[in-house]
């Protein structure tokens, strides 16, 4: 079948199969692999990308879903203004987390931060279940994506 | 100035594991796995298969067909008696996996079936013959002490399997090429070396003419990946010598839960004599382990158990019986904490009974029974004595109000059970424990295996530190670098750790057991400080340091003399639940650490890896629940399994009391596990007023 999308800001049209996985179609198709694979079951989070706005799992997301809407990955997120805020506020606060789920933290503070500048640490814990992995501190996460939101406000307070 | 690039690296998207080499002319492997927990292999019947598949087996190794570590010997590819349900058997090579999958449920194996253990063994027949390493250690008189002792306390306690929830399942990919001159293999494992040397038997290669290489990426639950990557490499190195094509090798999430090594869960028996004082006399102890169908390191496991047991009390006599077992479930075994965990949450569980038994309060009995120079621990007659430090407890008091809170929740819930129908009963029922544990710093197997550091300063003073062993964290690389650029006076940008090549630096053995931070540390310290004395006219210079293995060497195993540990870092730890009385799920309403782990080079990395311990003790203690039922894991447990989440944690309260020694630097990474998972149980125990002996917790305790 095919579909039309737009990915990290550029119009895509390709010919896919009706089976195929956004991840794989990513991964694959695209090369865009800052998107990690890492169980394929929707458990883990790892593969976590932002489609139309929301937080996806492209494990358990057909790609043919896509079809006109927007998909960003870290590839296209990563030379944006917002992921400066983000590099800087988890540099900051020594935030280092593994290399398996960094871009499924960075877009999921990301898209906290487009909901709310002022997040409690109540609601991060609370969305950051959704990414399982052993590489995280909590407190350390939540004092990195608080410091970001500082940053943000500080930025667009400048604007 | 701090170097970034690293971490920036990662923040972009940028690491790249073995998943992310994409060769489009790589061959794929797929293992055939025993579906049967033990029996004896009769034939096989073949589909026909394409022309693009091959097939290898046992007999087309064209080197040494096993792994070895110690007296266990390791077939890479069983054919001959299957010992656990997904052992590999034979590879399937080709270009599509999904063929390979189809092909292999094809394949039918015949077996002769035979009686399979999977549990501990219950009787003494089925003990002696599952029974693969046996010891006893003893101190003073046992049995003459029990007769003296005025109240004796005999309990058991179990813990269970832990999954490793490692970032990227096992996996490997070997790099073929006809002009190269080495077999190229990049895996992710603790110990390359070791990779290194297996898949050069098995090929019947020199040395040289394997080089084994690592993600760029550290992973922090790098445990799991010990021993194991050897054999998957193994897997990988046959298929692509024999096919002379580049191989790509990646196990599956699932596939890596049901067939790859666990914690090796534990049953203590522990029976206790204390005297009129309240003072412990008397230690009898039953340790087992139930290490699957491979014991990999059964026996440094089962020293670092035996010695947690003595390692924390006053207690003149003891008997400690420790045994493996082998069973025919996956291999289990190392994990954080590595056999100290099991016994210390046996031990500190235990004392926690025996204190309620005589009425005391924790932290009374704790200071009266701690191990001193008055009243030494089993261990202390040894030349180095390693003393707990008794302020560590009187610091976690401090900052928890424990003594306080313990007694108030205590008259709640005496008040509760009382009066059933009152509004505390119907309420959050709430408890608060407390626990003391170490861990020792250094490989038993140290003296076989030396860790090396070579740093050179060139002409325009780039510093390169090239090491034996594998960073498990960017923070640690950082540290080393921040090390060398103090001492060298050269800006950390022009400070390279360099990736380890395995077929140039010796075997140093597996990065473990804190001998990052304590040995590669102190060696890179070392080289500095000699370079130091190097007069800057004479660059380019270099300077190599291997560990002097003395500690190691003063090791006796068999009759526990001497020092087992270049340094043992101490904890004490205080939590507080919360369960809701109609569902009994408890929740962790607070956690505070007391350390003494000596000089800490980075606070911030130090309470990160303490508080990565922590969920990963509190997973380990609440939520991660795996078992075999007749050798094979469960399906669904695959789905709910369920590790530490930010919302089952709260930000604990961490303080450093560098109180034994200020100027080592000693290893905290297993801390939290040693103290943790007994500090919670007995805060459980409160909350409920019904003790809990088994972890992981099942709700009420059932």
């Amino acid at each position: 079948m095919v579909i039309t999308l737009d990915l990290n800001g550029k119009e895509e049209t390709l010919d896919i199969d009706p089976s195929l996985r956004l991840i794989h179609l990513l991964r694959y198709t695209f090369g865009l692999l800052g998107t990690k694979e890492g169980c394929l079951h929707g458990h883990c989070g790892y593969c976590q990308v932002l489609l139309n706005d929301q937080m996806v799992l492209s494990c358990l997301t057909p790609a043919f879903y896509t079809h006109k809407g927007k998909v960003l990955t870290i590839e296209g997120f990563r030379g944006t203004p917002e992921y400066y805020d983000i590099e800087k506020g988890f540099l900051e606060v020594q935030y280092t987390p593994c290399g398996s789920c960094a871009s499924a933290r960075v877009l999921l503070t990301h898209a906290i931060l487009q909901e709310t500048l002022h997040p409690t640490e109540q609601a991060i814990r609370k969305r950051f279940t959704a990414i399982l992995c052993r590489c995280t501190d909590p407190s350390r996460l939540v004092e990195a994506v608080q410091r970001t939101a500082a940053i943000r406000r500080h930025r667009q307070h400048a604007v | 100035m701090e170097d970034l690039t690293e971490i920036r690296k990662v923040l972009q998207g940028k690491s790249i594991f073995v998943g992310d080499i994409l060769d489009p002319k790589a061959l794929w492997v797929k293992v055939k796995r025993a579906t049967i927990p033990h029996g004896r292999i009769q034939g096989f019947i073949f589909p026909s298969l394409p022309p693009s598949v091959r097939i290898i087996r046992s007999k087309d190794i064209p080197g040494k067909r096993t792994m070895t570590f110690g007296r266990v010997e390791i077939p890479l590819l069983n054919e001959s008696e299957v010992q656990y349900i997904g052992e590999p058997i034979m590879l399937l090579v080709g270009p599509d996996p999904e063929v390979l999958e189809r092909i292999s449920e094809q394949i039918v194996v015949l077996y002769e079936e035979l009686p399979a253990s999977v549990d501990f063994p219950s009787d003494e027949e089925e003990q002696k013959k599952a029974i693969l390493l046996e010891k006893t250690i003893q101190r003073g008189n046992p049995d003459i002490a029990f007769e003296k002792v005025h109240t004796i306390l005999e309990r058991e306690y179990t813990t269970g399997f832990q999954e490793h929830y490692y970032s990227e399942p096992h996996g490997a990919y070997v790099h073929w090429d006809n002009e190269a001159t080495t077999l190229d293999i990049h895996t992710a494992s603790r110990w390359p070396f070791h990779v290194h040397r297996v898949v050069k038997e098995c090929l019947a290669l020199p040395w040289e003419l394997v080089s084994v290489s690592i993600p760029e990426d550290p992973d922090t639950s790098l445990d799991g990946k010990f021993w194991y990557p050897s054999l998957v490499s193994a897997h990988a190195a046959i298929a692509a010598w024999l096919t002379r094509a580049s191989i790509k090798y990646l196990y599956s999430r699932e596939e890596d839960f049901l067939f790859t090594p666990k914690r090796a869960p534990s049953i203590v028996r522990l029976k206790g004599g204390i005297d009129k004082e309240g003072k412990i006399e008397v230690l009898e102890a039953d340790l087992q382990f139930n290490m699957g169908a491979y014991p990999v390191f059964a026996e440094e496991l089962l020293d670092r158990a035996i010695y947690a047991l003595g390692a924390l009390y006053g207690c003149p006599h003891i008997r400690i019986r420790g045994r493996v077992f082998i069973s025919h479930l996956p291999p289990a075994g190392a994990f954080t904490g590595m056999g100290g965990s099991q016994s210390l949450f046996a031990l500190e569980v235990f004392s926690d009974e025996i204190r309620q038994l005589l009425g005391s309060s924790p932290i009374e009995w704790k200071a009266l029974n701690l191990a001193s120079k008055q009243r030494p621990s089993p261990w202390m007659a040894n030349r180095k004595p390693f003393t707990p430090p008794v302020n560590l407890l009187f610091a976690v008091q401090k900052a928890s109000d424990f003594e306080r809170r313990h007694a108030a929740l205590e008259l709640l819930r005496k008040h509760r059970e009382q009066n059933p129908e009152s509004s505390e009963a119907t309420e959050y029922w709430e408890g608060i424990g407390i626990a003391l544990g170490g861990q020792g710093a250094g490989f038993f197997l140290d003296r076989e295996h030396r860790a090396k550091v070579e740093l050179r300063i060139t002409k325009d003073r780039r510093v390169f530190i090239h090491t034996s062993a594998v960073p498990g964290s960017y923070a640690l690389k950082s540290i080393w670098k921040k090390i060398a650029s103090q001492s060298l006076g050269v800006p950390q940008s022009d400070i390279v750790v360099e990736p380890i090549r395995t077929n140039y630096t010796q075997d140093g053995g597996p990065s473990i057991f804190s001998r990052n931070i304590t040995l590669i540390t102190k060696l890179i310290e070392q080289c500095c400080s000699q370079l130091k004395k190097n007069p800057p006219e004479n660059l380019p210079a270099q300077v190599v340091k291997s560990l002097d293995p003395r500690y190691a060497r003063s090791w006796n195993r068999d009759e526990f003399l001497g020092n087992p540990f270049t340094a043992i870092s101490w904890a004490a730890a205080v939590v507080e639940v919360k369960i809701d009385p109609l569902s009994l799920t408890p929740k962790i309403e607070h956690v505070w650490m007391s350390v003494d782990a000596g000089r800490i080079l980075d606070e911030k990395e130090a309470r990160r890896t303490i508080e990565l311990g922590i969920a990963q003790a509190v997973g380990w203690t609440l939520l991660e629940h795996v078992f075999y039922v007749e050798g094979r894991i469960p399906h669904p447990l695959f789905w709910n399994y369920r590790i530490c989440s930010p919302v089952d944690l709260p930000t604990p309260y961490i303080e450093f009391l560098p109180i034994d020694d200020h100027r080592s630097v000693k290893g905290l990474g297993e801390l939290a596990l040693a103290v943790i998972p007994a500090a919670l149980v007995n805060a459980l125990s409160q909350a409920l007023g019904k003790r809990i002996r088994a972890i992981p917790y099942r709700e009420g305790g059932s």
